[in-house]
């Protein structure tokens, strides 16, 4: 089990992905945050968070999504998330977090625009 | 063995998270806990010691211990400072029902504790904040327990 959180950005036409792998917790979640906050700055309306390689969330994790997510809205935009594993699906479960984020069972269907699962 | 306890002080700083989260899930995968109450126990613990870290203290200050007991029939994690005297189980549940606007950002982590341990406990003693949490284990073919240690 990892202790840090990997960060990555890809391009996919004009969507940026962001993969978050490892461990979102109160320590590493400001890295996220940071990347994230660039691509609202840098412009980007419609990002895509691919989370197959999250092994796990806390609530300083879901905050940082969350922040995100508000921003994007307040601006006309919007996130999607990609690739739950069953542990971080549940913690969004108990957290009401499903409700909120359009949850795509594949990147690949996320970046299709779909409707969310 | 039956019974095993390992407890862990260090300083009330975010740096330190990971050393108290990982003696409890080192502990537990000793005693062959499943990894769907490894991830459980470790997001609980990690939410408890984070308030601890955030609140308890003046920046920079302060110790939390984590002592954390595994018996046959469950996984037990008490959490205590010398902070300010804070109760995190009268903290209200936040609303879940909003939408994005409405929705504060926080006050998730106790919510957590609570929803993922089976029994939480919180008391105030010798100048202490002590907080306990408890996972019952599971049993069966499918819980992958032994006690060979």
């Amino acid at each position: 089990m990892s202790t840090n959180l990997q960060v990555a950005e890809q391009r996919r036409g004009d969507t940026p992905v962001l993969s978050l792998k490892g461990r979102m917790d109160a320590t590493t979640s400001p890295d996220a945050e940071v990347q994230l906050t660039r691509l609202i700055e840098g412009g980007d309306r419609h990002i895509v968070v691919d989370l197959s390689e999250l092994e796990y969330i806390s609530s300083a994790g879901l905050r940082v999504l969350l922040a995100g997510l508000k921003r994007l809205k307040q601006c006309g935009g919007a996130m999607k998330l990609a690739a739950l594993r069953p542990e971080i699906q549940k913690v969004f479960d108990i957290a009401g977090f499903n409700r909120l984020f359009a949850i795509y069972p594949t990147l690949e269907e996320a970046l299709g625009g779909g409707q969310a699962g | 063995m039956s019974r095993e306890t390992r407890r862990i002080t260090v300083p009330a700083t975010l740096e330190h998270l990971a050393t108290l989260t990982v003696t409890v899930t080192d502990l537990l995968r000793e005693h062959g806990i499943p990894e769907k109450n490894v991830f459980e126990v470790d997001l609980a613990v990690d939410e408890a010691c984070t308030n601890v870290i955030r609140y308890a203290y003046g920046a920079g200050q302060g110790e939390v211990t984590v002592e954390c007991t595994v018996t046959p029939d469950e996984v037990e994690v008490c959490i205590s400072d010398h902070g300010h005297r804070f109760d995190p189980l009268a903290v209200e549940t936040p609303d879940l029902t909003g939408g994005v606007e409405d929705r504060p950002i926080g006050g998730l982590g106790v919510h957590l504790i609570r929803s993922l341990m089976d029994r939480v406990t919180y008391e105030y003693r010798e100048g202490k904040n002590i907080l306990c949490m408890a996972k019952v284990r599971e049993r069966g073919a499918n819980a992958g327990e032994s006690d060979h240690l």
